[in-house]
């Protein structure tokens, strides 16, 4: 129960849902359309912006040990 | 013991009189309840978004991540580094519904949604949620005085809210807006300021670095231990309790995002501050706690250095005399940025829910009166509210306790209000009522939380007390949808996220365009008696047509939008194509110099 990555899967495992989740809705209810260049663009960038934290965290641990 | 210099008393003493004076002269741009309260939706984003982020860090975050990041390292940033995932939410769904649909306050929204009951429901808990964060910002600022000076900490606490509430008395939220500009660069430039100099002290980041243990370095603490400070528990009180309160409830950070000149804007400032800002200030305010670490490793602090007092035991050891008045004042400034928005919160609510309720139809000025009483009032009822934070053991328990315990049957409920739109009136209230009773039951009865443990132990289940109520609030909301009728969908535009798009139709009295906002014109202005004007040819460069809405504004940006005004375009003229004809009552409202250049851009 005491890996380091272990506190990494849960918070991105939820949390990637809840993302998820809430961007269907959003394209489901058309409140953005993939259709227009600069909401695409939004979305890529929510979306860049999260990946980015991701590697962030994931990187923290492992240099953590060095 | 009595730390600091007469000169360090003389910088924080210009410090209050600077930010009084400073906050005081936006009174000026106060002419009526929708500046005090909204700015005049008027801000860009940049500007937007440093408040937020001073709005954020209250002085009780310099003080408890300080101390957790002395005990556990660098995951005292995990509150503050887990807010993107709920950027979808936020910027393609919740911003749009408060922006476009007008709203003055979240219960406002729960009576348009639900019903009245909802609302006075709401109100309840939302000035219980925003009077309490007044009275342990309050607090912290009292402990982190009493600990420098020797101050008692309600001398602390009445002192700074009488300065917060003078400005905020005088420009409502435009002042809070600029203080907290000022006030956000003082603090995060505070942060890193007192890390250089403790990398000085130490000698190098090679020393720093090799000084503290591989565990302190991880990004995350231990899964469920230990009891006070384990991630599980972290993570539903500050990533889905605390962070949903602040952007989904927080009466104050709604008003910030009603002041932006567009939705467009809001996001962009979204993006900044959880992208740039947000992890800037985890830093900022975390780092005392680790370079203490590494100090008294190195054998420059001393081993008993409590925890509570580290970021000003730090500050002192390492900082000359003024530099060390310098990070009390942004010790200060990060209180009374949280402060002022929260007693803006509370007079907005104040007057949208309880006086024009009781008083209804009379004239603005009346109302801008109530604003500023109200605004005195809840300074006041922050400060009688400190003896009762005292009685907890840390400020870190204190304030997770708290929020966690009052927010999650309002944050279940606006959740599904604007994703649902099944979602009804009854199950609102039912939500609200049983929520709230049973977070109730979980203080007086903490065995209740044994079940969603995680293997914490029993002395740290509070921190459960986020998911308990989320699971609790969420079961009501969806067996009481489902046994109740369905509201008719007709009732509720613009306030879920199936309606949207009428709710855009409304703000705008026409069908919206909004792709294309992002043009950017120049021209000069031609006063005129009403109206807005441009040419044919700037209008078919903007893609705009007449009944559109457009921002207009003072070509300086570093203004911010303080001069700038929303109009509707009339129909082109004929002349110079770089001539914006304006109505004098417009130049007026939007404090605009006929001398200089306005920008000019779509809005939809």
């Amino acid at each position: 129960m005491n890996s380091p990555w272990l506190p990494f899967f849960y918070q991105y495992g939820i949390c990637t849902v809840f993302f998820i989740f809430t961007t269907m809705i959003a394209l489901k209810k058309d409140v953005i359309s993939l259709s227009h260049p600069t909401e695409r663009r939004i979305l890529l960038e929510i979306i860049v912006g999260y990946l980015l934290f991701i590697i962030f965290h994931a990187s923290m641990i492992i240099f953590a040990g060095v | 013991m009595i730390k600091g210099t007469p000169f360090d008393f003389a910088i924080i003493i210009f410090y209050f009189l600077f930010i009084l004076g400073f906050g005081t002269f936006f009174g000026k741009y106060v002419k009526s309840t929708k500046d005090f309260f909204f700015g005049g939706q008027r801000f860009s984003w940049w500007l937007i978004g440093f408040s937020c982020v001073a709005t954020t860090v209250g002085s009780y975050s310099f003080i408890k991540y300080s101390a957790v990041a002395y005990q556990y390292g660098f995951s005292s940033t995990m509150t503050y580094l887990n807010d993107w995932f709920i950027l979808p939410l936020f910027v393609f769904i919740w911003l749009p519904i408060i922006y476009y649909s007008r709203i003055t306050s979240i219960p406002e929204y729960f009576e348009k949604r639900f019903n009245g009951t909802t609302r006075t429901i709401s109100v309840v808990i939302l000035l219980i949620y925003l009077l309490g964060y007044i009275g342990i910002n309050l607090y912290t600022i009292g402990v982190a005085f009493n600990a420098m000076f020797g101050w008692d900490v309600m001398i602390t606490a009445i002192l700074i809210s009488f300065v917060c509430a003078v400005y905020m008395h005088a420009g409502g939220q435009t002042s809070v807006i600029m203080t907290d500009l000022a006030q956000a660069l003082m603090l995060l430039s505070a942060g890193f300021l007192i890390f250089f100099l403790g990398i000085d002290k130490i000698g190098n980041v090679s020393s720093f670095w090799q000084s503290l243990p591989y565990e302190f370095k991880l990004p995350f603490s231990p899964f469920n231990k230990p009891p006070d400070f384990n991630f599980v528990g972290i993570f539903w009180q500050d990533a889905f309790g605390s962070s949903m309160a602040f952007y989904f409830l927080n009466q104050g950070i709604l008003m910030r995002f009603m002041s932006v000149r567009s939705p467009r804007d809001g996001r962009k400032a979204m993006f900044l501050v959880c992208l740039v800002l947000m992890p800037l200030a985890a830093f900022a305010v975390a780092n005392a706690g680790w370079i203490g670490r590494s100090m008294q490793n190195v054998g420059l602090l001393a081993s008993n250095t409590d925890p509570n007092h580290v970021f000003v035991d730090v500050a002192f050891a390492i900082t000359k005399p003024g530099i060390f008045g310098f990070i009390m004042a942004a010790l200060i400034a990060a209180l009374m940025s949280t402060i002022d928005t929260l007693i803006n919160g509370v007079a907005a609510i104040g007057v949208n829910d309880i006086v024009k309720k009781f008083v209804p139809d009379r004239e603005d000025t009346f109302y801008l009166k109530w604003a500023r009483t109200i605004s005195l009032a809840a300074a006041v009822i922050g400060v009688a509210l400190v003896p009762l934070f005292m009685q907890f053991k840390s400020i870190y328990l204190a304030h997770g306790t708290f929020i966690a315990a009052v927010t999650p049957p309002m944050i279940v409920t606006i959740l599904f209000g604007i994703l649902w739109k099944r979602y009804t009136t009854k199950a609102a209230i039912y939500t609200l009522v049983i929520g709230s009773i049973a977070m109730l039951i979980s203080i007086q009865w903490p065995s209740v939380l044994t079940l969603l443990s995680h293997g914490v132990a029993p002395e740290g289940l509070q921190y459960l007390r986020a998911l308990y109520g989320l699971i609790v609030c969420t079961a009501v909301s969806i067996v009481i949808t489902v046994l109740s009728k369905e509201k008719e969908l007709s009732n509720i535009p613009g306030l879920v996220v199936d309606t949207i798009h009428e709710g855009k139709v409304l703000f705008k009295g026409g069908e919206p365009d909004d792709f294309d906002e992002g043009k950017i014109i120049h021209c000069y202005i031609a006063e005129t008696s009403e109206g807005v004007s441009l040419s044919t040819k700037m209008m078919e460069y903007l893609q705009a047509k007449p009944g559109d809405i457009l921002y207009i504004a003072d070509e300086r940006w570093w203004l911010g939008g303080l001069r700038s005004i929303h109009a509707k375009a009339g129909t082109p003229h004929q002349g110079v194509d770089n001539v914006l004809f304006l109505g004098s009552d417009l130049i007026t409202q939007g404090n605009l110099d006929i001398n200089r250049k306005v920008t000019v851009i779509k809005i939809i």
